[in-house]
């Protein structure tokens, strides 16, 4: 899809599975945290600045569609976009596939607000990152 | 057209990274098994496959060379392809990088053996899997190849002066579908033998931690000569093989309690390094004067 790029790839493990012998929905968020390492480059947020403690973004908002179950073994990738903004937020659209049948398995649109990590507060997103914005944003119809 | 075949994506958790702030080896493996059955499925052997057969690859031999460090937040991505066929199975690679550099955090050259996961009897490729490894075999002249793994390796047998480095039991949350320890735990028990390897050179960490030091591995080589099933008592017997300048050599043997014998062979080159700089320092004298006669080299 259009403005959408691969943000994760790996498996589902056993021990990740619950009585229902699929995987546990805490694991989908645990994806998109892997997924986010790659959002935060894409828009330019560097890791080392993350870590020196001076900005990053946290998740305020998510909304999860769960499609399909995956089970243990199941090889799985997601792709993600950003699909809207404003002053302090970015929104994003991750959807995780079953890698081996190409089914949608999970959706979910996040929120997340761009903050200080000293003053633990948010802030209006940097020009710089406005404008990475700008370039890879996906129109929220397109998104689905 | 290029054989190579996407199989990682994703990042470090801040929870992957040890005491040296960076990534630690068992999460490497982590991320080395994902990949693993990405392969997998590129040769026909796709989850439905493997779950329905109860057969697939499993490593035999596996070497792990750590190019870079990589630390919290570093987003990863990785490729992999086959370099030979084999009746018995393949010869093949990983790579994953730091997405951020580009930069080549680490090297898996491996051999792995087509295998029914509940007898572990070892098994010809099946034609269609043979086939579709022999359609992506390729050497990759442009793609990084580590020159043979140098020097002495650990044998598949106990030596005088080994010590114990860890022991445990497998539980049923380190284990795949089939009751077999994932390669992550493996690479665990070698994780948590740092600090007794450590120790037996005389060093502790505040020692280390006051010396500004961290110590990373470099190289791993490791031979597996059977799987390690759920609930198995484990031990894992490891020894000084050479310390010299600024590289130190371990050897491991991981064994299987319940069944008395060596499941995992595996030697480890490493080095210090200046925490702050990050770059690789003389060893600590302790390394360098311990006995001689302790060496598991003079035993091979």
């Amino acid at each position: 899809m259009s403005g959408y790029v691969e943000s994760y790839r790996g498996q589902v493990l056993m021990r990740e599975c619950d009585l229902l012998g699929h995987m546990n929905i805490q694991f989908y968020n645990a994806r998109i945290s892997q997924a986010m390492c790659h959002m935060f480059y894409l828009i330019g947020i560097d890791p080392a600045d993350m870590k020196g403690g001076r900005r990053g973004l946290a998740a305020v908002h998510q909304e999860s569609r769960y499609l399909a179950e995956l089970r243990a073994g199941d090889i799985i990738h997601m792709e993600s976009a950003v699909i809207g903004h404003s002053e302090k937020s970015i929104s994003f659209d991750h959807r995780l596939y079953n890698s081996e049948t190409g089914a949608l398995a999970f959706i979910n649109k996040m929120t997340s607000v761009y903050m200080d990590l000293e003053r633990r507060k948010s802030v209006p997103l940097s020009e710089q990152i406005r404008r990475k914005i700008t370039e890879i944003i996906t129109e929220a119809e397109d998104a689905a | 057209m290029s054989k190579l075949i996407p199989c990682y994506r994703g990042g470090v958790e801040s929870w992957e990274c040890d005491q040296m702030r960076h990534m630690n080896v068992q999460f490497y493996m982590s991320k080395g098994s994902d990949a693993f059955a990405h392969l997998q499925h590129a040769l026909g052997l796709s989850p439905t496959v493997i779950r329905s057969t109860r057969k697939g690859l499993r490593f035999k031999t596996l070497r792990i060379q750590y190019k870079s460090e990589v630390h919290e937040g570093t987003p990863l991505y990785g490729i992999c392809g086959i370099r030979h066929v084999t009746e018995e199975g393949i010869q093949a690679f990983i790579h994953i990088y730091d997405a951020v550099k580009d930069r080549l955090s680490a090297v898996y050259e491996f051999s792995a053996g087509y295998t029914d996961y509940d007898t572990d009897e070892e098994l010809p490729l099946p034609a269609d899997v043979r086939d579709a490894a022999e359609r992506l075999m390729d050497e990759h002249p442009a793609v990084y190849r580590p020159a043979p793994f140098a020097g002495d390796l650990m044998p598949n047998r106990p030596l005088n002066h080994m010590f114990e480095s860890a022991r445990g039991s497998v539980d049923v949350w380190e284990c795949d579908q089939f009751d077999t320890i994932e390669m992550r735990h493996i690479v665990g028990y070698f994780s948590d033998a740092a600090t007794h390897i450590i120790n037996a050179v005389g060093l502790t960490r505040e020692i280390i931690r006051n010396r500004n030091l961290g110590s990373a591995a470099l190289d791993y080589y490791s031979e597996f000569h059977a799987p390690i099933k759920k609930s198995a008592a484990i031990l894992l017997k490891s020894g000084l093989m050479g310390a010299d300048g600024k590289i130190f050599r371990f050897g491991h043997n991981l064994i299987d309690m319940d069944k008395g014998t060596i499941a995992v062979t595996t030697t480890v080159i490493g080095c210090y390094f200046d925490m702050t700089t990050r770059k690789s320092v003389p060893l600590p004298e302790e390394f360098t004067s311990f006995p001689k006669e302790k060496l598991l080299k003079s035993q091979l």
